[in-house]
């Protein structure tokens, strides 16, 4: 599908999501007291999780595929006419008489330059590895297969998939072009959301430094333009906090059942929004009438955000699979067993949390995250760019100076639930990496940029405050554009998407003889995540940690064991990425070979197996800093193997 | 309007900065300090690679 296909899918997506949005909103009772591009921003959060909600059940029944999901946009379109009629309110005076000068217009000029950085990203094929692995991955497969199926995999197949549901609209509707446009436009829809709420809260100029400061922030730019859900989840964090707010302050039951639809949202997009469900939950009791506004929290959270727990539930037994395998006290079984469950616990959570869980470590978190520290919570690179550092003095002086002010401040709540999440996020030692904290980071970054502003409005206090934000916007922006070279070069040299792909995926030479030399007849068994959206055969992904069906974990060493596993699956090929000799055709000796070498070599020795392909295979640590001549790039060599049944000796 | 003719002689002078304004210029500068440091490899490459080119 061409590129103006794929444009016309992703607009098309988008009017759903505001229709869809708007008649939910409108259900709900909700006269929404706002100014018109506010409700359109609310309409459109709403419709995203509300577009993905349905498409689960399209996908359940078996219409996973383009007609039922253009229908599914139609109907969601159909709202659109609700939104068009809606009352506004007239903008606020501040609004109606701010006239734009040449700080808007430079400020501008830099969030189009931050879009142009992201339309680059989304009009080159997507490369980055957790997408590939499961969240353009599975969508790809589940049209594939025409339905929605489950995957016995723990992390990567069991994830609540609200938002990968509406990436499957957009690949079933527009191809590959129009579901990573339609990552783009949701990244960008957040930072409007952003601009909008800022903009209750501050000048014109103040919320486009802010929305400059969050669409440039690195783990933004990172998750925006790919297939990564926090900066989505967002958009439903944010929004379940106003409404938890508008709920508190209005005691209207609409705004308890907003809230209850956007944490729903968030728990069907991500298993950490169960813990901000809980959160806004504990948060509506706190003033009287609590038992209507909780009453119609739970029951949107339940219509909302249960339908992944309870797929979970019919195929597991575990809501959470595997969180509560232990808990629940479940039995063996062929895809997970209490052995798998020690060694994911030893091993998955181990190398996840590597910070201690207790107070000083809560404490001291922000702050080592905000230098990259340690390198496995991802802070780096990906993580929330310089702000919160720059801005903190101006932050503390202003939240100093107006302690008798804020809790009455309209932010009190939101990041009172802000700050709760984070709380139980670290103590509940689930993953550490920091970008699980980004669908709360708008609404400190506001908070923060908020009380630095107001506190800075003398003059004197005003410049460095602005020289801070214009540092940390020069360093992010930098960041940005060293990040979007890669994606620059494919557009401007006219390189081909097969070219591409070869220069970013390492293991991608297998991939190009798998596509055209295997059949739908045949299954492939594979162990590089980045290869599950780009194989186009049926296949199996068997990472050792996450699954049980082929057993690969260092203590795996039983050959017949394994080829039965295969065998049990349909497998015909293994691809194996590395330890292999080219010139011999052969396996060759290394001090500590992986579960998949040693096995398949076993195999290949019992004749049970053939190598029929070898392939250079590289190893790139990073796709960006590669381009700088930072990372090394290592080569070696894999292969892929034909099961054979003829001789063998298992 | 016209003129006085015998214009003041006041001159403007900058109030002097306070610790906290000298403090928070500091916070500022060795921020962005901390930065180039911590990102000083990709600066270098980047350097390296405009240079090149």
């Amino acid at each position: 599908m061409g590129i103006a296909g794929a444009v016309g899918a992703t607009l098309l997506l988008c009017a759903a999501c505001f229709g869809s949005g708007a008649a939910v909103i409108t259900l709900l009772g909700l006269p929404p007291n706002m100014h018109r591009s506010e409700q359109a921003i609310a309409s459109f959060s709403v419709g995203l999780g509300a577009i993905g909600w349905a498409a689960f059940f399209v996908g359940v029944s078996g219409g996973a595929s383009p007609m039922p999901l253009f229908v599914l946009c139609l109907v969601g379109c159909g709202g659109l006419v609700l939104l068009a009629r809606a009352d506004a309110v007239s903008p606020s005076r501040s609004r109606a008489t701010e006239a734009a000068g040449a700080t808007t217009w430079l400020l501008l000029g830099l969030i189009a330059v931050a879009l142009c950085g992201s339309l680059m990203v989304a009009l080159a094929p997507p490369a980055d590895a957790d997408s590939l692995a499961y969240h353009f991955a599975l969508p790809k497969q589940f049209l594939a297969a025409g339905r929605i199926e489950f995957v016995p995999r723990a992390v990567t197949g069991t994830a609540p998939l609200l938002l990968q549901m509406t990436y499957m609209v957009a690949l079933a509707l527009g191809g590959e072009t129009a579901m990573t446009l339609w990552t783009m436009l949701t990244g960008w829809m957040a930072g409007a959301l952003v601009y909008l709420v800022a903009r209750r809260f501050l000048g014109r100029d103040w919320s486009l430094a802010l929305t400059l400061l969050f669409l440039t922030t690195p783990a933004v730019v990172y998750g925006a333009g790919s297939g990564q859900v926090e900066v989505r989840a967002a958009i439903f964090a944010v929004g379940a906090a106003l409404a938890t707010a508008a709920a508190l302050r209005t005691n209207r039951i609409g705004y308890a059942g907003l809230a209850g639809l956007f944490a729903g949202f968030f728990a069907a997009a991500k298993f950490t929004g169960l813990l901000y469900a809980a959160i806004c939950g504990i948060v509506l009791l706190f003033r009287k009438g609590w038992p209507g506004r909780a009453l119609a929290f739970g029951i949107a959270l339940s219509i909302a955000g249960s339908q992944w727990y309870v797929w979970n539930w019919i195929h597991t037994g575990d809501p959470t699979f595997p969180v509560l395998f232990h808990v629940l006290g479940l039995p063996d079984s062929a895809i997970w067993t209490q052995a798998m469950e020690d060694w994911f616990r030893a091993h998955y959570y181990a190398a996840e949390s590597p910070i201690p869980v207790d107070l000083f470590h809560f404490v001291t978190y922000p702050f080592r995250a905000a230098f990259g520290e340690p390198a496995a919570i991802e802070a780096a690179r990906t993580g929330l760019g310089p702000v919160s550092v720059m801005v903190f003095p101006f932050a503390i002086g202003g939240a100093w100076h107006y302690r008798r002010r804020i809790a009455a401040s309209p932010l009190a709540i939101p990041v009172l639930i802000a700050f709760g999440f984070y709380a139980v996020w670290f103590a509940s030692g689930t993953s550490q990496r920091l970008r699980h904290l980004l669908p709360i980071y708008p609404l400190l970054l506001i908070a923060l940029i908020v009380v630095a502003a107001r506190w800075s409005e003398r003059t004197s206090r005003q410049r460095p405050l602005i020289a801070a934000i214009t540092v940390a916007v020069a360093v992010q922006l930098g960041g940005q554009a060293v990040f979007a070279a890669n994606y620059a070069r494919y557009l401007v040299s006219g390189e081909s998407r097969d070219s591409f792909l070869a220069r970013n995926i390492g293991p991608y030479a297998p991939v190009r003889w798998i596509n055209s030399h295997l059949t739908a007849q045949d299954r492939v068994l594979y162990t590089d995540n980045e290869l599950g959206y780009l194989i186009d055969v049926p296949a199996y992904y068997a990472h050792a940690d996450f699954q049980l069906l082929v057993d690969l974990r260092p203590q795996a060493n039983d050959a017949g064991r394994f080829l039965g596993q295969l065998r049990s699956l349909g497998i015909t090929h293994i691809l194996v990425t590395t330890g292999i000799d080219p010139a011999e055709n052969a396996f060759r000796q290394t001090p500590n070979p992986g579960s998949l070498q040693r096995l398949s070599h076993d195999l290949v020795a019992a004749s049970c197996a053939r190598i029929v392909a070898t392939f250079p295979i590289t190893r790139i640590a990073s796709r960006t800093l590669r381009n700088l001549g930072l990372k090394p790039v290592t080569s070696e060599y894999g292969a892929v193997l034909a099961l054979t049944r003829q001789g063998c000796r298992l | 309007m016209i003129a006085s003719a015998h214009p003041t002689t006041t001159t403007t002078r900058r109030a002097r900065p306070t610790l906290t304004e000298i403090a928070l210029w500091l916070w500022v500068g060795g921020g962005f300090a901390a930065y180039l440091y911590e990102f000083r490899d990709v600066l270098a490459g980047l350097a390296a690679r405009l240079g090149g080119s």
